[in-house]
C-alpha cells in the first residue's frame, strides 16, 4: 500500500470515526430525551450512578475546593494588600473557583474517576457480550446503558462543581480566620457583592457541557473495545486524555463566548 | 450490602436537595446583597474626561458606597455624560446642592466622593444633572459655601486635594493671561473695547479736549485782561481827576479859601453875575459826567466779575477733569511700563569683551 492510499484510507477512517461519534451523539441525546420522559428500569441506574459519579466524589472535591480557597487566600491576602486592593481578594476568589477552575477541576476529577469507569465497564460489558445481549433481545443499549450514564455524569458535574463553589468560597472563610480574622457578615457582603449572576450562570453552564462531554467520551471509548480484554484500558485512557482535551477546549471557547 | 447502597436513593436524594438548596439561598443572598429588587435613582453628570472611570465604579459618601457608575458616553460637545444611581436608602443624602468628585489613586483605581450640599433640600428629581466638582457650577457652590466638603484621610489623595485648586488656579491665572495679553494688545493697537481702551480713548480725548479748552481759557484771560486794563485805565483817570479835586480842596490858596474869602470868590460869586457859579455848574456837570463814567465803569467790574463767578465752575471742572485724565494716563502709563509682556522681554545682553587674552589668540 502506498503512502497516497495509507493518508486516503487514514482520512476516510477518520472521517467515518467522526462520523460515527456525531451520530453516537445524537442518538444519546435523543435516547436520553426518552428515558427522561419515559423513565422506568434505567432509574436505579441513574441512581447509582449519581452515587458514584457525585456522591462518592464529594470528599475528593470538597478537600480540592477548601485547599485551593486557602491557597488563593493566603496568597491573595500576602500580596493584594501591599497594593492597596486587599478588597479584590473576593474578585481572585470567584474567579478562580466559580468561573474558571471550579469546573474545570471537578470535571477533571469525575473524567479521572468515572470516565474511566465508565469505559472500563462498558468495555467489559463489550467483552463479555452482555451488549449483544441486549441488541438480541431488543433492548436499546443506549437508552439503557448510556443515556443514565450521560444524565448522572451530567448531573453529577453539576452538583460537585455546585458543592465545590460552596466549600471554596465559604470553607476558604475558615482558613482567612488563621490569617486575618473578620466577622463572618462582612466577609460573607464582600464576596456576595463580588459575586455575579453572570458568574453562576457562566459556571453552571460549563458544568452541564464538562459533565456531557466526560460522559459522551467514555461511554464512546468504552464501547469501541471491541472483542480483547487488552482493548479496555486503552479505551479508558484514551477515555482521560480526549476528556481532557476536550474539557479544555470547551472551557476556553465557552470563556471565550462569555467575555466577547 | 453497603449502607450506602442499600440507601442509595436516599443518599442522593440529599446531595441533590442539599446542592439545589445552598445555591438558592446564595442566589438569594446574592440578590439582597446586591440589592436586586429595591430602586436605584439614576442621574447623570459631565467630566471633561473618561479616564479613570469605569462602569461599575463606586460612588461613595462618607467612605459608604451609596451607589455605582452605570454607563459613560461621549457626548456631541465631546464632553463625557456619566450615568450613575443612588441607592434607594441614600436617596436623602442628594439634595440640589450636591457634587460628585472623581478621586483616583496614582497606584491604579478610582472613586468617586458624593458631596452633600450644606442646605436640607428635597433629593434632586431623577435624571437630573449632578454638577461634578470642578466645574463652574461646582467651583460656585464651593465658593458660596452651599457644600460640605469633608478633607480626605488619604496623605496622597490629601496632597493632590490641595493641589488640584493650585492647578485650576494656575490655569484660570494662564487663561486669563493670554486673554489679557490678547486684549493688551489689540487695546494697543486700538481695535479693543474693553475698560482699558476704554480709558486710553478717554485720555487721548480729554488731553485734545483739554488743549482746546486751555485755549479757550487763554483767550478769555486775554479778552478779561484787556477789558481789565482799559477798566483800569478809566478808573485811573477818574482815580487821578479826583485827586486834583482833592489837592484842590486842600490848597489854602485854593478854591474853598478864595470861597471864603470876602474878597473871595464866594463874594464874587454873589456879586460876579453868577459867572463863578456857572463856572461851578459846570464843574459840577464835569463831575457829575465823571460820576456816570465812574458808575459805568463799576458796572462793567460787577459784569465782569459776575461773568468771571458763572465761568468759574466750569473753569474748575475743566481743570478737575484734565487732572483726573493725566491721573489716569499717568496709572494706565505706569501699568504699561510695570507689566514685564510689554517690556520687550529680556534686553540682549551686551557682550562684554574679555581684558584677558591668551597666547594662542595672539598672532603669530
Amino acid at each position: 500500500m502506498g503512502a497516497i492510499e495509507r493518508i486516503g484510507a487514514a482520512t476516510i477512517g477518520r472521517v467515518r470515526g467522526l462520523l460515527y461519534a456525531l451520530g453516537f451523539m445524537v442518538d444519546v441525546f435523543k435516547q436520553t430525551f426518552r428515558f427522561v420522559t419515559r423513565r422506568k428500569v434505567g432509574s436505579r441506574v441513574l441512581t447509582m450512578q449519581v452515587l458514584f459519579t457525585g456522591v462518592e466524589a464529594l470528599s475528593v472535591v470538597a478537600t480540592i475546593s477548601l485547599s485551593l480557597g486557602a491557597v488563593i487566600v493566603i496568597q491573595g491576602l500576602s500580596l493584594l494588600p501591599q497594593f492597596g486592593q486587599g478588597q479584590l481578594i473576593f474578585d481572585v476568589l470567584i474567579i478562580v473557583i466559580t468561573r474558571e477552575l471550579g469546573p474545570l477541576l471537578t470535571a477533571v476529577i469525575v473524567t479521572a474517576r468515572s470516565g474511566t469507569a465508565i469505559s472500563t465497564e462498558l468495555g467489559n460489558m463489550v467483552i463479555s457480550h452482555e451488549i449483544e445481549a441486549y441488541v438480541v433481545t431488543g433492548i436499546n443499549p443506549i437508552r439503557h446503558i448510556v443515556a443514565p450514564r450521560f444524565i448522572g455524569v451530567t448531573l453529577s458535574t453539576l452538583l460537585l462543581n455546585l458543592y465545590f463553589n460552596i466549600f471554596g468560597l465559604l470553607g476558604s472563610f475558615v482558613v482567612t480566620q488563621f490569617v486575618n480574622p473578620i466577622p463572618l457578615g462582612e466577609y460573607l457582603n464582600g464576596m456576595l457583592a463580588s459575586l455575579s449572576l453572570t458568574d453562576v450562570v457562566s459556571s453552571v453552564v460549563k458544568s452541564i457541557v464538562f459533565g456531557a462531554i466526560i460522559a459522551l467520551i467514555a461511554t464512546y471509548h468504552g464501547l469501541q473495545v471491541e472483542r480483547a480484554t487488552t482493548e479496555i484500558p486503552v479505551a479508558a485512557i484514551r477515555s482521560v486524555s480526549h476528556g481532557i482535551t476536550m474539557l479544555i477546549i470547551a472551557n476556553a471557547i465557552i470563556t471565550l463566548v462569555y467575555y466577547i | 450490602m453497603k449502607l450506602r447502597y442499600r440507601f442509595a436513593n436516599q443518599v442522593v436524594g440529599v446531595f441533590v436537595i442539599l446542592a439545589v438548596a445552598l445555591t438558592v439561598a446564595l442566589i438569594v443572598l446574592m440578590g439582597s446583597n446586591q440589592r436586586w429588587f429595591k430602586k436605584n435613582f439614576y442621574y447623570h453628570s459631565y467630566f471633561t474626561t473618561a479616564s479613570d472611570i469605569a462602569p461599575g465604579m463606586p460612588i461613595t459618601f462618607r467612605g459608604f458606597t451609596i451607589g455605582k457608575v452605570t454607563a459613560i458616553t461621549l457626548q456631541e460637545d465631546n464632553n463625557v455624560d456619566v450615568e450613575f444611581y443612588i441607592q434607594e436608602e441614600f436617596i436623602d443624602k442628594a439634595n440640589e446642592d450636591s457634587l460628585i468628585q472623581l478621586v483616583t489613586s496614582p497606584l491604579g483605581g478610582g472613586q468617586i466622593i458624593f458631596h452633600q450640599g450644606r442646605m436640607a433640600t428635597d433629593p434632586p428629581p431623577e435624571g437630573a444633572v449632578i454638577p461634578t466638582y470642578d466645574s463652574k457650577q461646582g467651583l460656585r457652590l464651593r465658593e458660596e459655601n452651599r457644600v460640605i466638603v469633608l478633607r480626605s484621610t488619604d496623605a496622597i489623595a490629601q496632597a493632590l486635594d490641595q493641589i488640584d485648586p493650585i492647578l485650576s488656579n494656575v490655569d484660570l491665572v494662564l487663561s486669563n493671561l493670554a486673554v489679557l495679553t490678547d486684549d493688551l494688545n489689540a487695546t494697543l493697537r486700538g481695535e479693543a473695547s474693553g475698560p482699558v481702551a476704554g480709558i486710553l480713548a478717554g485720555a487721548e480725548g480729554a488731553v485734545a479736549e483739554l488743549e482746546q479748552t486751555v485755549v479757550r481759557v487763554n483767550q478769555v484771560l486775554d479778552d478779561t485782561t484787556e477789558q481789565i486794563n482799559s477798566l483800569l485805565g478809566e478808573v485811573e483817570g477818574i482815580a487821578s481827576n479826583l485827586g486834583e479835586t482833592t489837592a484842590a480842596l486842600r490848597d489854602p490858596t485854593g478854591l474853598v479859601p478864595m470861597l471864603l474869602d470876602p474878597k473871595g470868590s464866594l463874594a464874587t460869586l454873589l456879586d460876579d453875575d453868577n459867572v463863578l457859579f456857572d463856572q461851578i455848574v459846570g464843574i459840577i456837570a464835569d463831575l457829575e459826567l465823571s460820576i456816570g463814567s465812574l458808575q459805568e465803569s463799576i458796572a462793567d467790574v460787577e459784569n465782569f466779575t459776575e461773568y468771571l463767578n458763572t465761568t468759574q465752575p466750569q473753569l474748575t471742572g475743566i481743570l478737575e477733569e484734565g487732572r483726573q485724565t493725566l491721573d489716569a494716563s499717568q496709572d494706565v502709563i505706569e501699568s504699561l511700563r510695570n507689566n514685564p509682556l510689554l517690556r520687550g522681554g529680556i534686553p540682549e545682553a551686551q557682550e562684554q569683551p574679555s581684558t584677558f587674552e591668551s597666547i594662542r589668540d595672539e598672532a603669530f
